[in-house]
């Protein structure tokens, strides 16, 4: 009877990375470090943001990001991309604080978002630059960016076999 | 599978299906109000257990001065740990309603589901060690408890220790 073979060190497994980014300028640039050993394969971005101003009135920020593989100075788009075409729940949250300095966001459900699988190497860092500007604001239009956004990152990290840290130098 | 296409062996199958089986675990946890607690279930002896989806819901409940109410807003952070290697497998804390579907639940009104919410599960295919246990820890920053609902659904996995034959 053939059982499931695994190599518990030298296996691939999933890894989500998550950063809330407080906007304090138009570009806001978010990094992320790849876990040593390990390529990560992004297959898919989720986030939030907030689509009110302090006056709760109401604003549709769009969100632009450019994924950037900082190893290789590579960029996934040639322009910035509006991130509610590529994710969800997207906008249509709510800031609301509660106990002392932390703010909640309404929980949108999360809905379905397109798979991108970019692939970052060992020991690269990639960034999110993230721009904001405001479409058909009411009221306040100094607001061309959300307070915050919640970015979500599903992915999976793929050890690299031929170090030595795997143990038996093993090419991938 | 093409069923069309391929015969069917149940003598295969049953063999099979004596080692491998789909199955569900079930993760329930309520968070004291403004704080943190460890919720886990635990993998058991009966095999590894191969999880390929994650679903969940949770509560979306504070008291903002006239009792407990359904604000909708989320309150709940957690992080995937697994036990018996105490690797995270989320980098921080994750607000819930990013990574769970079909998400936001009602509580005041008899825990009954938000409608409209379509599921939409996170994959997640990953080995969890059989006698191992599947942990989230939580953190609150609602001041009532909230309480969340986590479902991996995959395949059990049994070893030749654990199989009566």
């Amino acid at each position: 009877m053939p059982f499931i073979a695994v190599d518990w060190s030298r296996e691939s497994y999933p890894y989500a990375f998550y950063r809330r980014v407080g906007f304090l300028s138009r570009l806001e640039v978010v990094r992320f470090q790849v876990e040593y050993g390990y390529h990560y394969l992004a297959k898919r971005i989720v986030a939030k943001w907030d689509t009110t101003d302090a006056g709760a009135t109401f604003l549709s920020p769009q969100i632009f990001v450019t994924v950037t593989d900082l190893s290789t100075s590579r960029k996934y788009s040639p322009v910035p991309i509006p991130l509610s075409l590529v994710t969800s729940p997207g906008g249509g949250g709510v800031v609301f604080a509660t106990i002392g300095a932390n703010k909640v966001l309404t929980a949108t459900a999360k809905r379905g978002g397109l798979t991108e699988n970019y692939l970052f190497k060992i020991r690269s860092v990639f960034s999110l630059e993230i721009t904001g500007a405001t479409i058909a604001s009411a009221v306040n239009s100094d607001l061309n960016h959300p307070s915050y956004l919640d970015i979500f990152i599903e992915g999976r990290n793929y050890p690299e076999r031929s170090l030595p840290m795997w143990g038996k130098g093993v090419t991938a | 599978m093409e069923i069309f296409l391929n015969r069917l062996d149940a003598g295969a199958m049953f063999t099979t299906q004596q080692f491998q089986n789909q199955e569900a675990l079930y993760l329930s946890d309520t968070v004291p109000a403004g704080g943190q607690q460890m919720g886990s279930v635990a993998v058991s002896s009966y095999g590894h257990f191969y999880s390929l989806y994650i679903t969940g819901s949770f509560q979306v409940c504070a008291d903002l001065g006239a009792g407990t109410v359904d604000t909708g807003m989320d309150y709940l952070r957690g992080r995937l740990i697994d036990a018996a290697t105490q690797r995270t497998l989320f980098n921080d804390y994750v607000p819930f309603s990013l990574f769970c579907s079909p998400g936001p639940r009602k509580s005041v009104a008899a825990g009954v589901f938000v409608s409209g919410n379509f599921v939409q599960p996170l994959p997640w295919e990953y080995l969890w060690t059989v006698n191992s246990t599947i942990q989230m820890d939580v953190r609150n920053v609602s001041n009532v408890p909230v309480s969340y609902s986590l479902l991996f659904v995959g395949v059990r996995i049994k070893t030749p220790e654990t199989v009566q034959m």
